[in-house]
C-alpha cells in the first residue's frame, strides 16, 4: 500500500534559513511525514514466513470449521472473543518483563528462565525445539536442559551454552556473561572465548575479556532481589533501581563516579540509602516515583 | 478501494490467492499499526504474521468489504492482550536526515535534537491518539479510511488528531 510516497522531502529545500521560517506545525507536518517505520524482514519475506507457517500448520491439522458459530453470529464481539481465546492457547514468542517485575517461564524443551525487570526475550515457539535459540534484549538467567545447542542471541553478540546455568547481561552496549555451571560459549566482534564456572565474559571497548574468579553466586544474585556491583559506574546502579522500582532518577554531577556494594530490591528507601549514604549523596523523592539525587552540599 | 477481486472471494469466503492479496494489500499499514502502539518492530511483525494465521483459520467467512476492518480488529485485540505494561520508545527511520549534508554542524545537531524530541513527545501521546495521528499524517491514511479501519466514527478520528496535534506542538514549543 505504498502512496505515492515522500518522495517530495528529499527535494524539499533544507537550508538553516528555510528551516528557522518555518512554525511550529509545519515543521511537525515535514517531519512526520518523513518518518518511516523500521521493518526487519521485509514483506516477501513476511509472506514466505506465513506461508511456511500455514503449510505445517495445515500438516498437522486440519483447519477447524468455524462456520456453524460465524452463521450463528458474525459480531466483532465474537472476533474479540476468538483473539482472546486464541491467545490463551498459544503460547507467547515474546516475554516481556517491565519495571519492577521478574518473570519466571519453562521454555518448550524445559529450560527454566528468569528474566530481569525491563528485559525482553523473544524466541519462535514453532521451531524452538528443534532450534533453541533465543533473542535477548535486557538481563536472564537460564538454566539449560540438556541437548542440541542452545544459543541466546544479543544485539552485541552470540552466547552458545555448552552446559547448564548462566547469566547474561545485555543493556545498551554491555554485555556481560557469567557461568555457574557447565561451560559457555561467547561470540561477539568476531572473537570467541569460552568460560566455565567462576568466570566471567565481557565486552570492553569492542574487546571480549574474560574474568576469573567471580562470584557466580552474585552476578545473578537479582534472582533473589539481591544486586551486586563490583566497581560499576554509579550511574549504571540508578538504572538498575529505576527498573527494579519502577521510578524516575535524575542525577547529576555524578559522572566518573563507582561504586562497590548492592541494594535489595525490596524497599525503595533502603536501597536508595544503600548507595546514597556511602558515597556521599543526598536524594529526594517526589510523588512517590521520581527521585533526585545528587552530591551532598557542605 | 477494492482489493478482493470477484473470482477471489467465492460463496464460501477467501480463495488462496484472494488471501494473499490481502496480505499484499494490508501487510505494511498493519505493521505500521502496531509499531505505532508498540514502538518494536518485532512485536509488530510478530502480531501481524499471527492476524494472517487467524484471517486465515477462518477464511469461509471473510468478505471483502469488512476485510481491512476485520484485519484491525484481530490486530488491536491480539495486541492490547498480550502486551498491555510495554513501555514505549519509537525509533522511526527520518529520511530527512538519512544522506544529508547540512550547512553546519550545528544546524545538523539541531535537526537531529528536534527530531528527538518530537519522537519523544510523539511517544508520550495516548495510544489512540497517537496511532490515530501517524496513520494520518506517516501513512497518508484520509479519516475515512481510518475510522472505517478502527470501527470508530470521522468525529472521533478529528477529536484524537486534534488531541494529538494540540500535545505535540504544545510540547514541541515548550521543549525549543
Amino acid at each position: 500500500m505504498e502512496k505515492g510516497k515522500k518522495g517530495h522531502i528529499d527535494h524539499l529545500d533544507f537550508s538553516k534559513a528555510h528551516f528557522d521560517h518555518l512554525t511550529t506545525d509545519e515543521k511537525i507536518e515535514t517531519f512526520v511525514q518523513a518518518y518511516r517505520v523500521p521493518q526487519k524482514r521485509s514483506k516477501v519475506d513476511a509472506l514466505e514466513l506465513l506461508r511456511e507457517k500455514l503449510d505445517k500448520k495445515n500438516t498437522e491439522k486440519p483447519t477447524r470449521n468455524l462456520r456453524i458459530y460465524w452463521s450463528a453470529a458474525a459480531s466483532i464481539a465474537l472476533i474479540a472473543l476468538l483473539t482472546t481465546v486464541y491467545f490463551y492457547t498459544t503460547t507467547p514468542s515474546h516475554i516481556i518483563a517491565s519495571r519492577g517485575q521478574h518473570i519466571e517461564y519453562s521454555l518448550p524443551d524445559g529450560s527454566e528462565v528468569t528474566v530481569n525487570a525491563e528485559s525482553k526475550l523473544s524466541f519462535s515457539k514453532s521451531a524452538f525445539t528443534e532450534k533453541r535459540t533465543l533473542k535477548l534484549e535486557g538481563e536472564a538467567y537460564f538454566s539449560v536442559r540438556k541437548g542440541n545447542p542452545f544459543v541466546v542471541e544479543t544485539k552485541l553478540g552470540r552466547v552458545e551454552v555448552l552446559g547448564t546455568t548462566l547469566n547474561v547481561y545485555a543493556r545498551d552496549n554491555e554485555l556481560s556473561v557469567s557461568c555457574l555451571t557447565g561451560k559457555v560459549k561467547i561470540t561477539a566482534n568476531g572473537q570467541t572465548v569460552i568460560i566455565e564456572p567462576g568466570e566471567m565474559a565481557e565486552l570492553v571497548a569492542g574487546t571480549l575479556k574474560k574474568a576469573t574468579n567471580i562470584n557466580p553466586g552474585q552476578m545473578a544474585g537479582w534472582r533473589s532481589g539481591e544486586f551486586h556491583f563490583d566497581n560499576i559506574p554509579l550511574i549504571s546502579i540508578f538504572e538498575e533501581i529505576e527498573r527494579q522500582f519502577n521510578v524516575k532518577i535524575t542525577t547529576k554531577g555524578l559522572e566518573n563516579r563507582f561504586y562497590t556494594g548492592g541494594f535489595t530490591n525490596e524497599n525503595l528507601t533502603e536501597a536508595l540509602e544503600m548507595v546514597c549514604l556511602p558515597m556521599q549523596l543526598d536524594y529526594e523523592i517526589k510523588n512517590g516515583n521520581k527521585i533526585r539525587i545528587e552530591p551532598k552540599t557542605k | 478501494m477494492k482489493v478482493l477481486s470477484d473470482k477471489n472471494q467465492t460463496e464460501t469466503g477467501l480463495t488462496k490467492v484472494g488471501f494473499e492479496q490481502l496480505f499484499d494489500a494490508y501487510y505494511d499499514e498493519l505493521q505500521h499499526f502496531i509499531y505505532f502502539k508498540s514502538g518494536d518492530t518485532d512485536v509488530a511483525e510478530d502480531i501481524v504474521q499471527d492476524v494472517f494465521l487467524k484471517v486465515w483459520e477462518m477464511r469461509s467467512t471473510v468478505r471483502g468489504e469488512t476485510a481491512r476492518a476485520l484485519l484491525y480488529t484481530i490486530a488491536a485485540n491480539l495486541f492490547s492482550n498480550r502486551y498491555k505494561r510495554m513501555k514505549l520508545n519509537l525509533k522511526l527511520q527520518q529520511s530527512i536526515v538519512e544522506d544529508r549534508t547540512f550547512e553546519t554542524p550545528e544546524f545538523e545537531m539541531e535537526i537531529k535534537e528536534f527530531d528527538r524530541k518530537l519522537q519523544r513527545v510523539i511517544s508520550e501521546l495516548n495510544e489512540n491518539n497517537r496511532t490515530v495521528f501517524l496513520m494520518n499524517r506517516m501513512d497518508q491514511m484520509t479519516y475515512n479510511e481510518i475510522a472505517a479501519s478502527l470501527n470508530i466514527s470521522v468525529k472521533a478520528v478529528e477529536k484524537r488528531m486534534k488531541k494529538a496535534l494540540e500535545h505535540v506542538r504544545k510540547e514541541i514549543e515548550q521543549k525549543f
